[in-house]
């Protein structure tokens, strides 16, 4: 099973952040290169939240982020109706995008998400950042019906959703994970 | 369409994918993370692994709900559970099975030392729900457990001697179930350890050889009385492979003369083991292991739990330890020679012609048994006799001793001693000495003291 040698720590993505130089996007929440990690091709999970306030989960395919921080995620609708639902009545929005190999673990929320209808390059990013992530996944031992499977995907399935992130936070696993990533 | 009960969906609880959890606060602020494992309870309850005091902890603590997705690996379905929490559990068995899953986890995905189980969060499942899949035909099941525990049930039913139930358990589980690897250990509560009466599949049967009560899966499996199961072997819960890290920090290269090496594999991926009920107490672990990983799922671990129970039950029959003819006849060829056997009464070691065969409680029976034969010739005593014996210290319970017996009369046949135990009706034995004893009691202090 192929694994990173030294797993991804919540203290050097944190660390990384206080010292990144460069451009940022968002007013400042993401990070050109953390931009760059949420368009690798990962696992995205979503959620919000409906009427009654309970929490809603949701499941990604790809993402793709545009010059002012962005962020669009396409998914499959008929598995998330609930969230796409909960997002179409205003509900805020938390999304997930972690990485297998080093356990690299990114949360992005904003208090509102617009459900988009899909636009013609989301088709070929969703396939190639689909394919990365099976490819990854079978990397890292998982047996390839699995991760065929889970990146599965028809072109008349998808949907998309739209959100600028506010606030951004380190998920990956380990002391001061959850912590927000600020300059 | 109707939603799945919670026991036809457990392949989604093995922590083979990660699985999603989503969390709100009061606010409706939502949180979503990945989980290293969601555990099944029963048919209407999971429990989370509570690792770090989060976000998603807060949440849980102030609103009490939560959503997560889990997934099939095999069938690559979807499921979507919204969850009620109920209460958070930090020691107990719930928190030691999850405990050695997550460290199995752990291990395989290169986490270890990271993940830490702090508590389980128990919650109610509220409502399941399919919401994408299956994408894959399942593997076929490799065997039938049900009708392994039927057949195995059957045989379980015919032992006459404790010794052969234990036989056959090790068999049923080769037969019915393909296990290659396997032991029964018995509970020695006084001692805090468990001693290895059967095993099957090892190089060497390892029987006499000893766990601490609270080490490894078996030991834990034993303080706890509920069945432990790892699909991917960690450092926390491989007992040989602690055991042999022990001997090389401490510059050992062997095992101490009186010590019987534990049998164990030396690489094994998955185990299990499986406390033995007997009269509502735990008497002993049954454990399997294999060089596969995830071999034992949920239904492997009812099915064996099934088997260990029946297991229990029959040796609450009351069984005698030895069956007739067990104790195979010394050939006449050896009745002239002297036989040496020494006695240390510090910890009840014996030894024969210098050769280790056992100690403890079973030291002390074999003891009193050559010490009578020697001073009266006597060769025939009673389970009763011994069980009442003072000097011996049993514990109250009847299978102690006959689980001794067992022990002895493998080990003496093991060591190919001339000296046998045999059956000479019911509750009563029979020990077969071809030739004169030379006796020789090395008392706790040192004191050599001739018998």
């Amino acid at each position: 099973m192929l694994r990173a040698e030294h797993p991804s720590t919540p203290s050097e993505e944190l660390a990384e952040r206080r010292g990144w130089t460069g451009p940022t996007l968002a007013d400042g929440v993401l990070t050109a290169e953390l931009a760059e990690f949420c368009q690798s091709g990962l696992s995205i999970v979503l959620a919000s939240s409906d009427a009654a306030r309970r929490p809603v989960v949701g499941r990604g395919l790809a993402c793709r982020i545009d010059a002012d921080g962005r962020i669009r995620v396409t998914y499959r609708e008929a598995p998330n109706l609930a969230l796409q639902q909960a997002l179409a009545a205003g509900a805020p929005v938390a999304a997930t995008f972690t990485k297998p190999y080093s356990h690299r673990s990114i949360q992005l929320k904003a208090p509102r998400a617009e459900i988009v209808r899909p636009a013609p390059p989301d088709g070929p990013a969703t396939f190639v950042q689909a394919s990365a992530f099976r490819d990854e996944l079978i990397s890292v031992g998982y047996t390839e019906t699995l991760a065929s499977g889970y990146t599965r995907f028809e072109p008349h399935e998808l949907a998309a959703l739209e959100f600028l992130p506010e606030s951004a936070f380190v998920q990956t696993p380990g002391p001061s994970a959850g912590s927000a990533l600020t300059p | 369409m109707t939603a799945p009960s919670l026991d036809v969906i457990r392949n989604c609880f093995e922590g083979m994918v990660p699985a999603v959890l989503a969390t709100c606060d009061a606010d409706g602020v939502p949180n979503v993370s990945l989980v290293s494992q969601v555990h099944y309870v029963d048919c209407r309850r999971v429990a989370l692994s509570y690792q770090f005091f989060n976000k998603t902890r807060r949440n849980i603590l102030d609103t009490g709900v939560a959503a997560v997705s889990v997934m099939d690996p095999e069938s690559v379905t979807d499921y979507r559970l919204d969850l009620a929490y109920e209460e958070t559990r930090s020691d107990g068995p719930l928190f030691e099975i999850m405990k050695a899953k997550l460290a199995g986890i752990a291990s395989h995905t290169g986490m270890d030392g990271v993940f830490q189980l702090r508590g389980a969060d128990i919650f109610s499942v509220v409502s399941v729900e399919v919401s994408s899949g299956p994408f894959a035909v399942p593997p076929g099941a490799p065997r039938n457990l049900l009708s392994a525990v039927r057949r195995s049930w059957g045989t379980l039913g015919e032992a006459r001697e404790l010794g052969a139930l234990f036989d056959q358990a090790l068999l049923c589980l080769r037969r019915d179930f393909s296990i290659g690897h396997a032991m029964i250990l018995m509970c020695d509560d006084a001692a805090g350890r468990l001693y290895t009466v059967a095993s099957m599949g090892y190089a060497r049967s390892g029987i006499g050889s000893e766990i601490a009560i609270g080490h490894g899966v078996i030991g834990v499996a034993a303080r706890e009385s509920v069945p432990i199961r790892v699909g991917h072997m960690t450092s926390d819960y491989n007992y040989g492979a602690a055991l042999r890290d022990q001997a090389r920090d401490y510059g050992l290269g062997t095992a101490e003369a009186n010590e019987i090496p534990y049998p164990g594999l030396p690489a094994p991926e998955s185990q299990i083991a499986i406390p033995i009920m007997v009269a509502g107490r735990t008497a002993g672990v049954l454990f399997a292991e294999s060089t596969e990983p995830m071999r034992f799922r949920y239904d492997d671990e009812d099915a064996l739990a099934l088997l260990a129970a029946r297991l229990g039950d029959r040796m609450s029959t009351g069984l005698d330890a030895v069956g007739a003819g067990n104790g195979a006849r010394p050939d006449t060829g050896a009745a002239a020679r002297t036989i040496h056997v020494r006695h240390y009464g510090a910890d009840n070691s014996l030894f024969i012609d210098h050769d280790y065969l056992i100690k403890g409680v079973a030291g002390a029976i074999f003891w009193k048994l050559v010490v009578e034969y020697d001073r009266t010739g006597r060769a025939e005593f009673t389970n009763r006799e011994l069980r009442l014996d003072p000097a011996l210290r049993l514990p109250e319970f009847s299978e102690n001793l006959e689980a001794r017996l067992v022990l002895l009369q493998r080990r003496l046949g093991e060591r190919d001693c001339p000296i046998r135990i045999e059956k000479a009706g019911r509750g009563r034995l029979r020990l077969c000495v071809p030739g004169a004893l030379n006796l020789e009691d090395v008392a706790a202090d040192g004191a050599i003291l001739t018998a």
